[in-house]
């Protein structure tokens, strides 16, 4: 039996085939110049979807520490069984050794600097539940994404369990990396996004900037996670479909592509509009944000012609990442019960708060919320769950500033 | 009067050709008049002045070569000797029909709006009041327009569809009994509502056409209409938000004493003789054999948006903000109408304000359907 790393509590032995041997042993000759340079920082990655398996194969690639674990454990099971993860990028498919796949949170949260959490918003609750007791001084916490209002809502968990050690909380705006799973424990990485960064309290960003660095290089430092949350694009882009195509993913079962086809210039218009109502809420707030295009371009998304233009409806139809992204089988996908709640929402009640007008993403949240029949105004990231129900634009720019 | 009272159709678009077409099979005397500058659409029938009426489906009415008596540009010539005027075009097209005809019309005519959306009846009498001088001419609407087909050709109608137990109100609702005399010789599965505030707010298209078609504005746009607009597109996710703003329909209707069917109920009574069945509404809808054929508009720019949200659900907003009523859904798709097609569709609703109610109470508007304006004096 071969040990996959230092295993210490309750973490699991991995044992590994003759083939999966060789493999290690290829992966270990490939990284051997980043081992060399990397620390041994030691990275808690938390969850076990696609992002969570990426993370933890590609840190781990790095000469990280990885330690991982997810509240939905068997879902880790497949990594237990092979002995790491399979990740497969444009370097080739090789196995993964990870350092240790954990049955419990405190040994996932025990001696680690960074604690990565890689699930979809809805669950970040659970999480900032699950990690409260054992959190130290000196540890940050990234949530990767964090939607719109992650930060906010994790910390506010963290204020109400009364956790006393001083751990801030960060979020990126998107995830960061393009990825799926592609069987058990394997993972296609596709592109290693540059996300935009900040800290919960803001004057600690430019500190765990610095140490996000180590991990996903190439990033931008935002002043506050208010700059962060409103540059969730995916909240932009993926309601406006879903509502507007509803009929046609439900009868055909998403037999369109999303963007191309399902983008047409009318719909096209409505994120425009959605967008609009973004950029109003980032000027109240002293934050001069690029507009979706512009984002969309920067990110490698779509054309200079399509940037030229300024038009969502191009930039969608010239987005050769997104050309061939089938539309979501049914109406309960995360484009809906996620960037909705976790994303237009938050934006709607910010809006409120900071005398925003948000038409468009009010008219889209009651329309969501009716053909999922759930109330995603009370289901989602409200000025209560967010720690900032009553604040004035001063007092809520000084509470994301000082925490 | 003779016992087939004498009918006038204005309009020359699907309803009003297959309107004068089933009349006159059916032994009407029946005249046809288009607005001059729409002359073009009965200018296949202006020679031969005959309409050729196909039936499709079972709407249970019969088709045949209908020899109208008048065909032409002219309301003189077409209201003369006419005891019933029907008007059967889209609601934005009311306004310059009430001021074609409004010099023509005589004592003891009645005017039916087939349909009135909301507001039509009370429009046409305003423009009739300003330009005639208060003749003794009736004005009344239907709920909704009593065919569904289209026009095929220059010179023939398919007919698919022909609705039971549309509700007709005068206004004001007083004159609606003396309306109802004579337009049950005409069409006898006719009902008496209480007021024109029922037939507004039982015009059902309000409730299916803007929200089936924003959930499927992509599909329709993308594919130019090329699936079936309720068998296709009315999913079980879509006829929920058909049922939120029938909810919201319904309970406006409780703020002026009206017990609405819902449109589920509707729809049964109106096509259950033509096979439609089923327990809610999706079922209904994407099985009706009336909608076998009805493809999706081709392009948003249709009076899916562009009549029915105007003339529909901008009107219920603002009954919601008069009555108290909340109507966030219908409020929802509004907004989201207006997205799509980069149109202000409030602007030029015919809502209270538009029909120069905007500062009547609620109590004043109930008078004012029942009685009339002069009952506010």
């Amino acid at each position: 039996m071969v040990r996959l790393g230092y295993v210490h509590g309750s973490m699991r032995l991995l044992p590994l085939s003759g083939l999966v041997r060789e493999k290690v042993a290829g992966v270990a000759a490939y990284c051997s110049y980043v081992l060399a340079e990397a620390s041994m920082r030691t990275v808690t990655v938390l969850g076990g979807g696609n992002g969570a398996h990426a993370a933890a194969a590609d840190l781990s690639l790095k000469g990280f520490r990885v330690k991982l674990f997810s509240l939905s454990s068997q879902m880790l099971d497949p990594i237990r069984q092979q002995g790491g993860i399979t990740l497969v990028d444009d370097y080739g498919e090789r196995l993964v050794p990870i350092y240790g796949v954990c049955e419990q949170i405190p040994e996932a949260l025990e001696e680690t600097d960074i604690v990565l959490i890689i699930v979809p918003a809805l669950a970040h609750a659970a999480y900032a539940d699950a990690c409260a007791p054992y959190l130290k001084a000196g540890q940050i916490v990234v949530l990767n994404p964090g939607s719109t209002g992650g930060a906010l809502a994790f910390k506010n968990v963290l204020r109400d369990k009364r956790v006393s050690a001083d751990v801030p909380v960060c979020e990126t705006n998107t995830l960061a990396y393009i990825c799926r799973l592609t069987g058990a424990a394997k993972v296609k990485i596709t592109v290693r996004t540059k996300t935009q960064f900040a800290s919960l309290p803001g004057r600690q960003t430019q500190t765990c900037f610095e140490i996000f660095q180590e991990i996903f290089p190439g990033g931008t430092a935002r002043r506050n996670v208010l700059e962060t949350s409103l540059t969730n694009f995916n909240a932009v882009m993926h309601a406006p479909g879903m509502v507007m195509n509803a009929g046609w993913i439900e009868f055909t079962k998403g037999n369109f592509s999303y963007y191309c086809e399902g983008t047409t210039p009318a719909v096209a218009k409505v994120i425009d509009e959605i967008d609009k109502e973004r950029i109003a809420l980032c000027r109240q707030i002293g934050y001069s944000s690029d507009r979706f295009v512009e984002h969309f371009y920067k990110a490698g998304s779509t054309s200079e012609n399509a940037f030229k233009s300024g038009s969502v409806y191009t930039a969608l139809q010239e987005s050769e990442p997104n050309r061939f992204i089938r539309a979501p089988e049914n109406l309960s996908h995360r484009f809906l019960s996620e960037d909705v709640p976790y994303g237009i929402v938050p934006m709607a009640h910010l809006g409120k708060m900071l005398g925003v007008r948000t038409p468009t993403i009010n008219a889209l949240v009651d329309l969501a919320s009716v053909i999922n029949e759930t109330n995603y105004w009370q289901a989602g990231w409200t000025p209560e769950r967010l720690g900032i129900q009553g604040m004035n634009l001063e007092q809520l720019l000084f509470y994301v500033e000082n925490g | 009067m003779t016992t087939k009272p004498s009918i006038a159709v204005l309009g020359g678009g699907n309803g009003a050709f297959i309107t004068a077409a089933d009349l006159k099979l059916r032994g009407h005397r029946v005249s046809i008049c288009e607005v001059p500058e729409f002359a073009k659409s009965i200018e296949g029938i202006l020679k031969s002045k005959s309409i050729e009426l196909q039936i499709v489906g079972n709407p249970g009415i019969h088709g045949g070569l209908a020899k109208l008596d008048v065909v032409t540009t002219d309301p003189k010539e077409a209201l003369s000797g006419a005891d019933i005027v029907l008007v059967v075009v889209p609601a934005f097209g009311q306004k310059r029909f009430a001021e074609a005809c409004a010099p023509h019309l005589d004592d003891g005519q009645v005017v039916v709006l087939a349909p009135g959306n909301f507001g039509g009846a009370i429009e046409f009498t305003g423009v009739l009041g300003a330009k005639a001088n208060k003749r003794k001419v009736k004005v009344a609407e239907m709920e909704c327009m009593i065919y569904s087909g289209f026009k095929s050709k220059p010179t023939v109608a398919w007919v698919s569809g022909y609705k039971k137990g549309l509700r007709v109100a005068a206004y004001p609702a007083s004159d609606t009994t003396e309306v109802m005399e004579t337009l049950l010789k005409v069409y006898a599965d006719l009902r008496a509502a209480k007021s024109v505030l029922e037939t507004g707010l039982r015009n059902i298209n309000t409730v299916v056409h803007a929200p089936i078609l924003i959930h499927n504005a992509g599909w329709a746009e993308k594919t130019k209409g090329k699936f079936l607009f309720y068998w296709d597109g009315c999913t079980p996710a879509v006829a929920h938000t058909a049922e939120a703003v029938d909810r919201e329909r319904i309970s406006l209707g409780t703020r002026f004493d009206l017990t609405l069917d819902s449109m589920l109920d509707v729809s049964l009574e109106w096509y259950g003789h033509e096979g439609a069945q089923g327990s809610n509404l999706q079922e209904v809808l994407s099985t009706n054999p009336v909608y076998a054929e009805d493809y999706a508009p081709s392009t948003l720019q249709h009076r899916f948006l562009l009549e029915d949200i105007p003339y529909g659900m901008v009107p219920m907003e603002s009954l919601g903000k008069l009555t108290g009523i909340p109507t966030p859904v219908t409020s929802a798709i509004i907004t989201l109408a207006c997205e799509l097609i980069q149109v202000d569709l409030r602007s030029k609703a015919r809502d209270l304000n538009g029909l120069g109610m905007g500062r009547l109470s609620l109590q004043e508007l109930k008078k004012v359907v029942d009685r009339g304006p002069e009952s506010l004096k």
